[in-house]
């Protein structure tokens, strides 16, 4: 029998997504237990800890790998935290499936409430987003590079390093953290776009992957997740841009709202609007929106 | 087979119409006769004012990055999309009416508000006076031709304004479309006249929401 071999990164985080994959593909009976193999892949993105991933060369750093993997056969499909994943792909890989998406929300670890945060605490994040957030509701805060993974965060939070860090809870849910952290509203802090979502790609022409990947798609994830990449896109963003988006359907209507945020947060526009799931023009009417009521602090930071 | 509906409201409306018409199975035509632009203004101070009034979010849209020069004032919305619009862009809302214009300044105006500024388009329904002491126009709505008019053709058309059904009865006419085939569903009297007559039906519902419009429609594609 032919193994389906389902590449990942090998952090736990990355392999309990991995595993979720998995069970997904034999709960919809898409393949036999044993015809399943995940391998982990380790990524440029895992082995420099030291520096943000923006300046070390952005997202490419985690799918890079992966990409190399998938396109030489030595995997057939690779999972993701579509958060990670570049906003334009090789036309030769093809994001086959999502699955449901989890919490989208931040969580902050180390206080109740940002507010609560002691006058010029330091706040351990190596998103922009995240950093430019929390300096418009707190200008005082000290803002230190964070990186590694979960359980890397914590500890050095746990040493002393940070008063405080913001860690997704989608994550920390699928590592059974429930308990890990004050969620913060959306309306506080608008997550990244594609936060909380899991990815699948395979390569383009391998039709009989994408089928079997079809069977365990969430069109509604995949849907919200592809409109917020687009957006990337129309704003020509990168990894050192600070943009919050999250697109959410109700009632067969798709609400893809936005922010964007000097660096420093001193300034920061945001807007909203309203259309049909898949249509094209959504995300790119968001991007103009956004850009027109944009400073120029802002603009000069979009825009490639 | 249910016939089209085609929507002509102006954009970011539009595609919401259409989207809503989609998830109840049917086909939209999206088709907006007006294209919402941006004018350029200067922002006066905001010492000069003691609230704003905002009756569209295209003035939110629109404003550009000096809106925030204004960001002290309250904000009296039309609606309560307006008053959401407001508030992301940094405004505190005092008050957010449901219906018209007019009924908001008279609320305005009985909690003290007596040096109001009015940002708008071009083509508004308020003017300065009373407590209005200024208007400045933020955007225009501009006529907006579409490339494929024949789409109209045996269509269920949502007409949402006066001048959106004047310009739909001069597009059809010039494009030599038979009227007799299409079935308007106009917001008010004033929109169904502004297109004339000849047409195979016309609607106006009793209750003007745009959920209202698109029931009557979706009972008359069938």
């Amino acid at each position: 029998m032919p193994i389906f071999r389902l590449g990942s990164r090998g952090s736990p985080l990355a392999l309990t997504q991995a595993n979720l994959v998995r069970d997904a593909l034999l709960a919809a009976q898409a393949l036999a237990p044993e015809a399943i193999e995940i391998v982990p892949i380790r990524t440029t993105g895992d082995k420099v800890q030291d520096r943000a991933l923006a300046e070390i060369g952005g997202k490419a750093l985690w799918t890079k790998e992966l990409d190399r993997a998938l396109l030489d056969g030595e995997i057939d499909a690779a999972v993701h935290s579509m958060k990670d994943v570049e906003t334009i792909r090789p036309a030769e890989i093809t994001i086959a499936a999502m699955l449901p998406r989890a919490d989208v929300c931040d969580r902050l670890v180390g206080a109740e409430s940002i507010e609560s945060l002691r006058d010029g605490a330091i706040v351990g994040t190596s998103s922009p987003r995240r950093a430019a957030q929390l300096r418009k509701l707190r200008p005082d805060l000290q803002i230190i590079l964070f990186r590694g993974n979960v359980d890397t965060r914590l500890a050095k939070l746990g040493s002393g390093e940070a008063h405080a860090t913001l860690l997704a809870a989608a994550g920390l849910d699928r590592l059974g953290r429930h308990d890990v952290g004050t969620p913060i509203p959306i309306n506080v802090m608008l997550p990244a776009p594609a936060q909380g979502a899991v990815g699948i790609e395979c390569r383009t022409g391998d039709d009989h992957a994408r089928a079997m990947l079809a069977r365990i798609d969430h069109p509604e994830t995949h849907a919200c997740v592809l409109a917020e990449r687009a957006l990337l896109a129309a704003l020509k963003a990168d990894c050192h841009s600070p943009v919050a988006a999250l697109a959410t359907i109700e009632g067969a209507i798709m609400t893809l709202r936005a922010e964007l945020l000097s660096e420093d947060g001193s300034v920061h526009v945001s807007a909203q609007e309203a259309g049909a799931p898949t249509d094209p023009v959504l995300p790119i009417a968001v991007a103009r929106d956004l850009l027109i009521g944009a400073p120029e602090a802002i603009r000069r930071l979009f825009g490639g | 087979m249910s016939r089209p509906i085609a929507v002509l409201r102006p954009e970011p409306g539009n595609r919401v119409t259409a989207a809503a018409i989609e998830a109840r199975g049917r086909t939209a035509i999206r088709m907006p006769l007006f294209e919402v632009r941006p004018v350029q203004w200067q922002p006066p101070a905001p010492e000069a004012f003691d609230a704003l009034i905002l009756t569209s979010g295209n003035a939110l849209r629109h404003a550009g990055p000096d809106l925030t020069t204004l960001n002290r004032l309250p904000v009296y919305a039309v609606g309560k999309a307006t008053a959401d619009a407001a508030l992301r862009r940094g405004f505190h809302v005092a008050c957010v009416g449901d219906a018209d214009a007019a009924s908001l300044l008279a609320r305005a105006e009985a909690t003290g508000v007596r040096r109001a500024l009015h940002l708008a388009g071009r083509e508004r329904t308020v003017e300065a006076g009373g407590i209005v002491a200024r208007v400045i126009t933020v955007y225009a709505s501009e006529r907006r031709t579409p490339i494929d008019v024949a789409r109209f053709a045996g269509s269920i058309v949502l007409v949402q304004s006066a001048r959106s059904g004047a310009w739909l009865g001069e597009l059809i006419d010039a494009q030599g479309l038979d009227r007799s085939r299409i079935v308007l569903v106009a917001v008010s009297d004033p929109a169904a006249a502004a297109a004339g007559s000849g047409w195979e039906q016309v609607m106006v519902p009793n209750c003007k929401t745009s959920e209202a419009l698109i029931e009557a429609a979706l009972a008359l594609a069938d």
